[in-house]
C-alpha cells in the first residue's frame, strides 16, 4: 500500500507538486497523466526519493505504513529496488554504458541479498527470460549499446523487478520507443504486474497508454491531482474541465482493447499551454485556460465525489453526459 | 621551454631561500640549524670516508682540454700532481721534483725527479715529465700552455733528471709549474687513454669511480710516494643546488659543503653559530671586478672611466656576499700575494663621479651590461646598476646563461661593461699574450702598463719582483679600465670535527690530503 | 587497420624529427657551444677553432644535423662531445630514476585522486567536499620545488627519517633505493594528484548527473555506492587522457624534482646537456621524449578501447 498525503515539492521557492492524497493498492495499476510540466515525473521521483538535490519535500509518503520521507539515503536505499522498483523513460541513458547487462540486472539482487554468485547468475537468466529476451546467457555478457532500444527497456524492467519489489514505478517507460515495441513493453508490464501481484504507478502523458495499462487514473495539472477515479469512469464521464479538455482534444479516443487504436492520443492540442513554473494562477490552476472559468475559480476548489472513488476538484464541473 | 628562462629560475631560488629562512625562524630547521635526530652513521660507519659536495661538474675529466674549475676542485693535488708544489703561504716546495737548481742567468731549471708510482702501476721517470711538459705547452688552455711559451727546450738529462731552458727569466715560472702548467701524467697518456673518462696521476688518491651527475669517488692510493692521507675514500657528490647541499649537511648526509656561492649565503650565519658545524672562509683565490669595453668611444676618455670607478661603493657591494668579502681596488690574485696593498686611486665619491661625467660631457651615459645569471653575478648586477644609476649612468642590463655569456660577452666581446670573478694573474692582462677580456678582441694596449708588464716577471730578485708587481697592479688600477670591487671569501661549511681543509685553494682545488676527523 | 597504424606511426616519427630540429636550432640560438663550455675563459680563438674542428662542430649545421640523423636511422644516437659517452646508453641509464619518479608519481596520484575527487564530488555541496576542493586548488598552486623543499626540511632535516637527496640504484641497495625515492615521488605526485583530483571531481559530478546513476540508486544503491560502483569507472576515462597529456608536465616536474633531490635522471640530463651545449644529447633527448609522449598517446587510444566497450566496438567495426 502506497499512500501520498499533502505531498509538496518545492524547487527554487516554487511549489512544483502539491498532492493532497493519492494511494495505490497492492497489485493495482495507477496511471498518472498530464502534460509535460504538470509535475507527474516529480511526483514519481518524490516517492522514490530521487529528486534533485535542490528540491525540498514535505508531507507524507507512506509505504506499508512506513514513512519514506523521514528516511535517510541509507534507509531509503533498502526500500528502493527491494520494495519499490523503477523503470525510467530513456533506457539508453538509464543503463551504464560501461557495465555488462548482466551486472546491471543483478545489481538489485546483489545489493539486497547475499546470494552466491551462481544463484545470482541463474536468477538473472530467469529474469531475462521473464522479460522475453532471447538467449539470456549470451545477452547478459553484452553491453547496453549492443542492444536495441526495446531490448534495453526490457533489461531495465528485468533490473527493476530483480529483487521482487511490491511496487513498480514506471516513468514514461515507452516514450522513447517506436509503436510496435511500445505495445510489447506495455503488455510485458501488465503481465508482470498480474503474475507477481505487483502494483504499478505508471506515469505518462499519453492517455491512450494509461487507458491500456491502468485500472485507475489520476489526472495531474499544475502539480495537483485534479481528477481521479477508475480509468473507464474518468474517460467515460470526465468531471474536471481539464480532463474534459484532454478528451475533447482527442476525440478519436477509441474504447476497444486494440492497442494500436489507443496510442498516439497526445495531449498537445489543448488551447494554450502549461504555464512556466511559478506562474500558475491562484485558486484553480487551470482557470486561465479553462472555457468555463468563473469568478468562483479564483478560490481553490474543494474535492468532490462522483461515486466509486471518482473524485475531482472543480467549481464548474462538466455535468452528466 | 622553462630551462631557458633563467631569470625565472633565479626567482625560484630566491623564493626557496625565503622559504628556508621562514622555516628557520619558525624553528623547523632548529634554532641552531641542527637536525634533531643524530644519525650514528656520521662518525662510526664512515669514519674513513669523507662525503663532500661540489657545486659543479666538469664536461669531461680531460685535464688537457677542460678549463673549468670544476675539474680541478676535486682532483688537483689529490689525484694529479705537478712538478713542484705551490703552498698556500706562497712558497714553492718539492713535489714530483724532489729538488731543483736554477742557473744564475735564471734561464736553466734542472729538476731531480723523485721515485714515485702512477696509479696505473707504472714508475715515474723523466720521460713522463718531458712528455707532460710538452703536452701542457700544446694545450688549448692558456692555464696549461701560456707559461710554456717562454720555454726554449725540455730535455731528459737522464732517467731522473729533467732540464728546462727558458727564453727569458721569469719570476713566476716555478710557481706556474706548481699549478696547471706543471701537470705530470704517464708518457703517451693522452694518446693511449681516454682522458675524458679517466685520470692517471701520482697523487694520494686514485680516480676510482665516476657516476655522471651523481658522484666521483676517490680511493686512497697504496703506492703513494708521500704521507698517506687519513681518509680512505673521498666521495665527491655533485649537488649544484645549494639549498639541497646545505639541507643534506644538516641531515648528516654530507660532511662538507665545499662552496656556498649564491642563495646559500644567507644561511652561513646560522651555520657559524652552530657548534656542530664549522665555517671556513676560503680566502679569495678570486677577485670580482667590472671592466669596460676598450673599443667603445665613450670609455676612451679617462674621466668617464674614473667616474665609473668613483661611483662604486665597495662596502655596499660586498653585501652581495653577506659581507663575506674584502673590498679591494687592486688586481692581486691570490689576494694574499705580498705585493698587495690598500692602494685605491678611485674611492667611492658620487659627487666627483658626477662632476667628471659633466666635465667629459657624458651626463647621459648609457652602458650595455650583459651579466651571467649564475652565482653572485645577478646580485652584483643589481648593486652596480643601482650605484651607477645614482650618478646618472643608465645601465642596460641583459641576463645571459653562463655559456651564452662566455660566448657572446667574454669571447665575442658584445658588451659595454660586465662583471666577473676571476683568478687570473695580472700578468695575463697584457696587450699581446693576453686573455679575454681586455685581450684579443678588445685589447688593452697602454704603453705605460705594457712596459711595466714586460719587465715585471723577468725580475729574478724577489724583492725587485715584488716592487715591480706592486707598481704594475697600481698602474692597472689607475687606468680604470678595470675596477676591482672585492675579493670574495667563499664559505666552506663542514662538520665541526673535520680538520685540515685549506683556507687557500691552490689552482681552485679543495685539497683533502691532510683532512681528518678530530676528537 | 595496418595501413592506418603505419600512417600514424610515420606521423609520429615525422613529428618527433621536426621536434628534434626545433630543439637543435633553439640550442644553437642560445649562443656558445660545447667548446666554450670545455675550454672556459682560458681559450684563445685558434684553440677554440682547433677544438671545434676536433669535435666536428665547425661543419655547417645542416651537415651536423644530417650526420646525427643518419646515425639515428641506424639506431645510433652518437656520443656526447664532452665526456664521450654513448648517448643512447646514457638516456637508458637516466631513465631509471625518472621512470621511478614519474611512474611512482602516477601510481600514487591516480588512485589517490580517484578517491579524493570522488569524495569531493559526492560531497560537492557539503563543507567536507569543499575542503578537498580547496586543498586540491592549493596543491595545484604549490610549485613542485617548493613542495620538495618542504618535504626535505620536514622529513629529511627535521625528522631525519629519509635522505634529503641523492639516488641509490635499486641493484645496489633495494631498501635505500626506495627510501631515496619516497620524498621525490611525494613531491612530484602532490601537484599531479591535485590536478587529477580536480579532473576526477569534475568528471564525477558530470557522471553523478547521468541517468544511470539514478537507475543504480533506484535499484538500491546509496548515492555513495552508485558513485563508487558506476561513477568511478566512467570518470576514470577522462583521467586516462589527462594522465597521458600530463606526461609532458610530469617530465617538466621531474626536471625540477630531480634538481631539488639531486637525482641523476632524464630531467637533470636535459638541464646539464643544455647548459653544457651538448646539442646532440639535447636533440636526442627531445626525440626520445617526444617519441615516448607520442607512443603514450597511441597507447591511450588503445586503452580507451579496453576501458570503454562502445569505442572498442566502433574500432572493431572499422577494422
Amino acid at each position: 500500500m502506497l499512500e501520498l498525503d499533502d505531498l509538496r515539492v518545492h524547487i527554487g521557492g516554487h511549489e512544483i507538486v502539491h498532492i493532497e492524497h493519492l494511494s495505490l493498492e497492492p497489485g493495482s495499476r495507477l496511471g498518472l497523466v498530464g502534460e509535460s510540466g504538470s509535475g507527474k515525473t516529480m511526483t514519481a521521483k518524490a516517492v522514490a526519493g530521487l529528486l534533485p538535490d535542490e528540491a525540498r519535500v514535505s508531507g507524507s509518503v507512506r509505504f506499508n505504513g512506513r514513512e519514506l520521507l523521514a528516511m535517510n539515503d541509507r534507509q531509503m536505499s533498502e526500500v528502493r529496488g527491494r520494495k519499490i522498483g523503477f523503470v525510467f523513460q530513456d533506457p539508453a541513458r538509464s543503463l551504464n554504458p560501461m557495465m555488462r547487462v548482466g551486472r546491471q540486472v543483478s545489481e538489485a539482487i546483489r545489493v539486497h541479498s547475499e546470494l552466491p554468485r551462481a544463484a545470482v547468475a541463474r536468477k538473472v537468466v530467469a529474469l531475462l527470460e521473464q522479460v522475453q529476451l532471447p538467449d539470456p546467457p549470451t545477452l547478459m555478457r553484452r553491453y547496453p549499446h549492443q542492444l536495441s532500444g526495446g531490448q534495453q527497456q526490457r533489461v531495465m524492467i528485468a533490473a527493476a523487478i530483480a529483487a521482487d519489489p511490491e511496487f513498480l514505478i514506471a516513468d514514461e517507460p515507452t516514450t522513447a520507443l517506436d509503436v510496435t515495441v511500445q505495445e510489447e513493453i506495455l503488455r510485458l508490464l501488465i503481465s508482470l504486474s498480474e503474475q507477481r501481484g505487483m502494483g504499478v504507478l505508471f506515469v505518462s502523458h499519453d492517455l491512450g497508454v494509461i487507458r491500456f495499462v491502468c485500472d485507475r487514473v489520476a489526472v495531474i495539472y499544475g502539480g495537483a491531482v485534479v481528477e481521479t477515479g477508475r480509468t473507464e469512469d474518468v474517460i467515460a464521464a470526465p468531471r474536471h474541465r481539464y480532463t474534459a479538455a484532454l478528451l475533447a482534444a482527442n476525440p478519436g479516443m477509441p474504447r476497444d482493447d486494440n492497442f494500436r487504436a489507443f496510442i498516439g492520443q497526445r495531449l498537445h492540442t489543448i488551447p494554450g499551454s502549461v504555464p512556466p513554473v511559478g506562474t500558475f494562477p491562484s485558486g484553480c490552476r487551470f482557470r486561465n485556460r479553462c472555457v468555463a472559468a468563473s469568478e468562483a475559480c479564483t478560490a481553490m476548489p474543494g474535492v468532490l465525489d462522483a461515486g466509486d472513488g471518482h473524485r475531482y476538484s472543480c467549481w464548474n464541473p462538466v455535468e452528466g453526459l | 621551454m622553462k630551462l631557458f628562462q633563467q631569470t625565472g629560475r633565479r626567482g625560484r631560488r630566491r623564493l626557496g631561500v625565503t622559504l628556508v629562512a621562514a622555516l628557520a625562524v619558525a624553528g623547523w630547521t632548529g634554532g641552531t640549524a641542527t637536525a634533531r635526530v643524530q644519525r650514528p652513521a656520521s662518525t662510526a660507519d664512515r669514519s674513513k670516508t669523507l662525503i663532500a659536495t661540489l657545486p659543479q661538474e666538469p664536461a669531461s675529466w680531460n685535464y688537457w682540454e677542460v678549463g673549468a674549475n670544476a675539474l680541478r676542485v676535486p682532483t688537483f693535488y689529490n689525484v694529479q700532481e705537478t712538478l713542484v708544489e705551490d703552498k698556500p703561504d706562497g712558497s714553492i716546495v718539492p713535489m714530483l721534483a724532489e729538488s731543483w737548481t736554477i742557473s744564475d742567468d735564471g734561464l736553466t731549471y734542472t729538476f731531480k725527479i723523485r721515485t714515485a708510482k702512477f696509479h696505473d702501476g707504472s714508475d715515474l721517470d723523466s720521460a713522463d715529465v718531458v712528455y707532460s711538459m710538452k703536452k701542457n705547452a700544446e694545450s688549448p688552455l692558456s692555464k696549461l700552455s701560456a707559461p710554456h711559451q717562454n720555454v726554449a727546450s725540455v730535455t731528459a738529462v737522464d732517467a731522473r733528471t729533467v732540464q728546462i731552458v727558458l727564453k727569458q727569466p721569469s719570476a713566476s715560472f716555478l710557481k706556474e709549474l706548481g699549478n696547471s702548467a706543471g701537470y705530470v701524467v704517464p708518457d703517451k697518456f693522452l694518446e693511449e687513454h681516454d682522458a675524458k673518462k679517466e685520470m692517471i696521476g701520482t697523487g694520494p688518491y686514485v680516480f676510482s669511480d665516476y657516476k655522471p651527475d651523481t658522484s666521483l669517488t676517490l680511493k686512497r692510493f697504496d703506492g703513494y710516494w708521500g704521507t698517506k692521507p687519513f681518509f680512505e675514500t673521498i666521495d665527491w657528490r655533485f649537488v649544484d643546488d645549494e639549498t639541497a647541499a646545505l639541507n643534506g649537511l644538516l641531515a648528516g648526509e654530507y660532511d662538507f659543503v665545499t662552496s656556498v656561492l649564491a642563495e646559500g649565503i644567507e644561511r652561513v650565519a646560522t651555520f657559524s653559530k652552530d657548534t656542530k658545524f664549522k665555517v671556513l672562509f676560503e680566502s679569495a683565490g678570486e677577485v670580482s671586478y667590472l671592466w669596460l669595453n676598450t673599443t667603445k668611444k665613450e670609455f676612451q676618455d679617462q674621466r668617464v672611466r674614473q667616474a665609473i670607478a668613483h661611483a662604486i661603493n665597495r662596502d655596499e657591494a660586498i653585501a652581495v656576499y653577506d659581507g663575506y668579502a674584502d673590498p679591494t681596488c687592486l688586481m692581486v690574485v691570490p689576494y694574499a700575494e705580498p705585493y698587495n696593498s690598500d692602494y685605491c686611486p678611485y674611492t667611492y665619491d658620487p659627487e666627483k663621479s658626477k662632476a667628471l661625467l659633466k666635465e667629459a660631457g657624458y651626463e647621459n651615459l648609457e652602458i650595455d651590461y650583459p651579466f651571467a645569471n649564475v652565482a653572485s653575478h645577478p646580485f652584483t648586477m643589481e648593486v652596480l646598476t643601482q650605484q651607477l644609476g645614482a650618478v646618472g649612468i643608465k645601465v642596460k642590463s641583459r641576463s645571459q646563461e653562463l655559456t651564452t655569456w662566455l660566448d657572446k660577452t667574454w669571447a665575442q666581446g658584445d658588451y659595454g661593461m660586465s662583471e666577473i670573478r676571476d683568478s687570473a694573474n695580472i700578468l695575463q692582462y697584457g696587450c699581446k699574450g693576453g686573455r679575454e677580456p681586455l685581450g684579443k678582441s678588445h685589447p688593452l694596449c697602454v704603453k705605460e702598463f705594457e712596459d711595466k708588464l714586460a719587465v715585471a716577471d723577468s725580475n729574478t730578485d724577489p724583492q725587485k719582483y715584488q716592487a715591480a708587481m706592486s707598481d704594475l697592479v697600481k698602474t692597472f688600477a689607475d687606468l680604470a679600465w678595470v675596477t676591482v670591487i672585492s675579493a670574495p671569501k667563499v664559505p666552506q661549511i663542514m662538520r665541526a670535527n673535520l680538520d685540515g681543509i685549506q683556507e687557500v685553494r691552490i689552482n681552485n682545488a679543495v685539497d683533502v690530503r691532510s683532512a681528518h676527523w678530530t676528537g | 587497420m595496418i595501413r592506418h597504424t603505419l600512417r600514424s606511426l610515420a606521423t609520429l616519427l615525422f613529428a618527433a624529427l621536426i621536434g628534434s630540429i626545433v630543439v637543435f636550432v633553439l640550442v644553437h640560438m642560445l649562443g656558445g657551444d660545447v667548446v666554450t663550455v670545455l675550454l672556459g675563459r682560458e681559450a684563445a680563438p685558434k684553440d677554440v677553432q682547433f677544438m671545434r674542428q676536433k669535435l666536428g662542430i665547425d661543419r655547417p649545421l645542416v651537415v651536423q644535423y644530417l650526420h646525427w640523423l643518419r646515425g639515428v636511422a641506424t639506431g645510433d644516437l652518437g656520443t656526447s662531445y664532452g665526456m664521450g659517452y654513448d648517448i643512447f646508453h646514457e638516456i637508458v641509464r637516466r631513465m631509471g630514476p625518472t621512470l621511478i619518479l614519474t611512474l611512482g608519481g602516477l601510481l600514487i596520484s591516480i588512485p589517490l585522486s580517484l578517491v579524493l575527487g570522488t569524495y569531493s564530488a559526492i560531497n560537492a555541496k557539503k563543507v567536507r567536499g569543499g575542503i578537498v576542493d580547496v586543498v586540491a586548488q592549493v596543491g595545484i598552486s604549490i610549485p613542485a620545488f617548493w613542495a620538495g623543499l618542504l618535504l626535505v626540511l620536514v622529513f629529511g632535516v627535521r625528522l631525519g627519517w629519509l635522505p634529503t637527496g641523492g639516488y641509490v640504484p635499486f641493484s645496489d641497495d633495494p631498501l635505500g633505493s626506495i627510501r631515496s625515492m619516497i620524498l621525490p615521488v611525494m613531491a612530484l605526485s602532490l601537484g599531479v594528484t591535485a590536478v587529477f583530483t580536480r579532473y576526477v571531481r569534475t568528471a564525477m559530478i558530470d557522471v553523478m548527473n547521468e541517468d544511470f546513476i539514478r537507475s543504480a540508486m533506484a535499484r538500491g544503491r546509496t548515492r555513495r555506492g552508485a558513485a563508487l560502483v558506476h561513477g568511478v569507472r566512467n570518470a576514470s576515462i577522462p583521467l586516462v587522457t589527462v594522465a597521458a597529456l600530463q606526461f609532458g608536465q610530469l617530465i617538466a616536474g621531474a626536471v625540477v624534482i630531480e634538481n631539488v633531490f639531486v637525482l641523476p635522471g632524464i630531467g637533470r640530463l636535459i638541464v646539464t646537456a643544455t647548459l653544457g651545449r651538448e646539442v646532440i644529447v639535447v636533440q636526442s633527448l627531445a626525440l626520445v621524449i617526444m617519441l615516448i609522449v607520442l607512443v603514450l598517446n597511441f597507447l591511450v587510444d588503445i586503452a580507451y578501447g579496453f576501458l570503454d566497450p562502445r569505442i572498442r566496438d566502433k574500432e572493431a567495426a572499422n577494422a
